[in-house]
């Protein structure tokens, strides 16, 4: 076929298809099950053991005092900034602790801004 | 070729040779430096045209550098593969090039050079590859005693 | 007399930076002179701070297209110092990303060869097609682009038989596109006009300079890792080398194409055949490794990609080498860029699917007054485009 012929076939054809374009901030898209988004804290099943901190590729987490977890007093801080979200934390936490959610929209004005989400109960 | 026909032609350019074999079949082999051109140009006329690569380590606590030539046959499934190591001095190395054997060499070498300081000699263009121009003339950060604050944090 | 044409670095299209010297006589060129390390961070010193676990995150941040061959490669590398053997179904979902990998970077490839040659229309549809492969990724391993799906002693999550279903309704989709594809690339004027007998690289220009990937497989050399050591489970599945003869930009193209047909015929053959059972081994990420050294040879899709490990009895390894397929290929550049159009350039540095890319900004030096001008990658490829609209005739009537 010439080009002409590939052109009027492709024009015609896709002359009723609707925009394959999703105009995202106006319509949400749901990321899938199981992908790797902003980092869920559960503070009562933490026990401040620090496994996550050593396995950490990036060394993105740091314990900070904490003085509700007993008996260790001190629990993760983790600086999403610099994670690359492989979930080796979340793997190798004893307890189950760490989870990772499908919440992608991680953006602030400065680095620090960027936090997990801490559930306390 | 088998493995008993390289251990030949290799024992005949140079009686020092040693020999190491892995599960894999491939075969390490240890030449001095001064006979090295003459190992790969014979190997070169036995089929070994291609060269993957050359690794440079340094080994600070022997006053040594190493390098590593990987080599593959024209034929590979019925030829093992070769990598052939050097020992060179650390005060002062310099090894000759090969960029006329295997022309390939000229960026393995350039790369080797800026990131370890083994100078090639006969090199056409030897300088700075992957650096600024304008690094210091005694900085190669691949050798052990490179130390900056970045890469000493990360390790506990 | 020869002009210097400064091709710098950052280029706003394309995907990473690399600078060259052109020396230029009129229209043609007559040298060049590669310019790199505007993309250095280091990570070859960086891996010998981290642990044997930790290896493979860092090593899948060397290049986002082909982040699953690097870290495949790492781990294998692991396991053979630790002299350890992942499980077999493990190997086929290994190898399930490294073919799902080689479908979508050749899909951004052609769209990106087409966008330089002005056919705006296939880098939309390919771009597009590539979508529904991101889609996969992220339902199977939790992210788009850097998945991370392997550890040492196998991979880190399994998949579902309703997850293999998706897979083959893709095949079947996927195949229709690819035939359309290769139908318009072999017959349509423009990309005639734009590949054929551009950038030729005779059989023995590539094995002197040591090419690899389907830059060397489109001059009739059958060079790939798949065909000579086989790794993964190559072995046993319907894989087939492919090789074409002349050696010009169209040849890399059409080679391309048929490797995307290939990885389906594997994918499929892996839905319907994968082995139950465990996927990896246990492994302390502690763990001691004995003194040894390891070479691995993984075949991503530019090229052959080589690590070296050594280590000495510690708990991260003593020394890393990553030589790149790109790399190998640089040299190639230089040898085919030699007597062709300026016009061409955009074409033939394309055609070797470079993994570190290339310029912005172009400066033209005039040698007898001294003035220079500035021009960016754009201007550049409108020259290119303006430069065929005029010129289209007699270089149809030299080339075809």
């Amino acid at each position: 076929m010439t080009t002409w012929g590939y052109a009027r076939r492709e024009a015609t054809k896709r002359f009723f298809e609707k925009p394959y374009t999703i105009h995202y901030p106006f319509t949400d898209i749901k990321a899938f099950e199981g992908y790797r988004g902003r980092i869920l804290l559960q503070l009562s099943k933490c026990v401040g053991c620090g496994l996550c901190a050593r396995v950490c590729p990036a060394s993105a987490i740091e314990m900070v005092a904490d003085e509700k977890i007993k008996p260790a007093g001190k629990r993760p801080h983790f600086k999403l900034a610099e994670c690359c979200y492989c979930a080796l934390c979340a793997e190798y936490c004893p307890k189950g602790a760490i989870q990772l959610t499908t919440d992608y929209h991680l953006y602030g004005f400065e680095k620090e801004d960027v936090v997990e989400e801490v559930k306390t109960e | 070729m088998k493995i008993e026909e390289i251990k030949e032609v290799v024992l005949s350019i140079d009686s020092n040779a040693s020999f190491k074999e892995d599960k894999d079949q491939r075969l390490w082999i240890s030449v001095s430096p001064d006979k090295l051109r003459d190992v790969l140009k014979s190997l070169k006329d036995k089929g070994y045209d291609h060269l993957s690569a050359i690794s440079g380590v340094d080994y600070p606590q022997n006053k040594k550098m190493e390098l590593l030539y990987h080599l593959m046959h024209s034929s590979p499934r019925e030829n093992p593969y070769l990598t052939i190591r050097t020992e060179i001095s650390r005060d002062n190395p310099e090894i000759p090039s090969i960029f006329d054997i295997f022309a390939a060499a000229l960026i393995y070498e350039s790369e080797v050079f800026d990131l370890l300081g083994i100078k090639f000699v006969g090199h056409p263009t030897l300088g700075r590859l992957f650096l600024p121009e304008d690094t210091p003339k005694d900085l190669y950060p691949l050798r052990k005693d490179f130390k900056n604050n970045v890469y000493e944090v990360t390790r506990k | 007399m020869t002009f210097n044409l400064f091709f710098g670095p950052i280029h706003p299209a394309l995907k990473e930076p690399i600078g060259f010297i052109f020396e230029i006589e009129g229209e043609y060129v007559v040298n060049a002179r590669p310019n790199l390390g505007f993309n250095h961070r280091g990570i070859e010193k960086l891996l010998e701070s981290k642990t044997w676990l930790q290896t493979g995150f860092l090593a899948e941040h060397v290049c986002g297209i082909c982040s699953g061959a690097h870290n495949g490669c790492c781990y294998q590398g692991v396991e053979k110092i630790f002299e350890i053997e992942p499980p077999r179904r493990g190997l086929f979902i290994r190898t399930l990303v490294w073919e799902l990998e080689r479908i979508h970077s050749h899909l951004l490839w052609l769209g990106v060869m087409l966008h330089e040659a002005g056919f705006d229309t296939i880098f939309m549809y390919t771009w597009r097609d590539r979508e529904l492969t991101m889609d996969l990724f992220e339902e199977m391993s939790g992210r788009r682009v850097v998945y991370s799906m392997n550890t040492v002693g196998g991979v880190r999550r399994d998949v579902t038989d309703a997850f293999l279903q998706k897979l083959k309704k893709y095949c079947n989709y996927l195949e229709e596109r690819v035939k359309f594809y290769r139908e318009l690339v072999m017959s349509d004027a423009t990309t005639l006009a734009r590949f054929q007998n551009v950038g030729i690289l005779t059989k023995r220009d590539a094995i002197d300079l040591s090419a690899v990937g389907p830059t060397t497989r489109g001059s009739g050399v059958k060079k790939d890792v798949r065909y000579e050591e086989p790794y993964g489970v190559y072995d046993e599945s319907p894989f087939q080398i492919v090789v074409r003869e002349e050696g010009d930009a169209l040849a890399k193209t059409i080679v391309r194409i048929d490797e995307i047909q290939v990885s389906i015929d594997i994918l499929r053959w892996i839905a319907d055949n994968i082995p139950s059972g465990e996927i990896k081994i246990k492994f302390s990420p502690m763990a001691k490794a004995p003194e040894n050294e390891a070479i691995s040879r993984v075949e991503a899709p530019r090229g052959e990609l080589l690590y070296y490990f050594k280590s000495d009895g510690g708990i991260t390894p003593s020394r890393v080498k990553i030589r790149t397929p790109t790399l190998a290929n640089i040299l190639p550049i230089i040898k085919m860029v030699e007597g062709q159009y300026i016009a061409d350039i955009p074409v033939i540095v394309a055609s070797i699917d470079p993994c570190i890319a290339c310029c912005e900004r172009v400066t033209m030096i005039d040698h007898k007054t001294g003035e220079s001008k500035v021009m960016t990658m754009n201007d550049l490829r409108i020259y290119s485009r303006k430069w065929y609209k005029e010129h289209y005739k007699e270089v149809r009537r030299e080339r075809l």
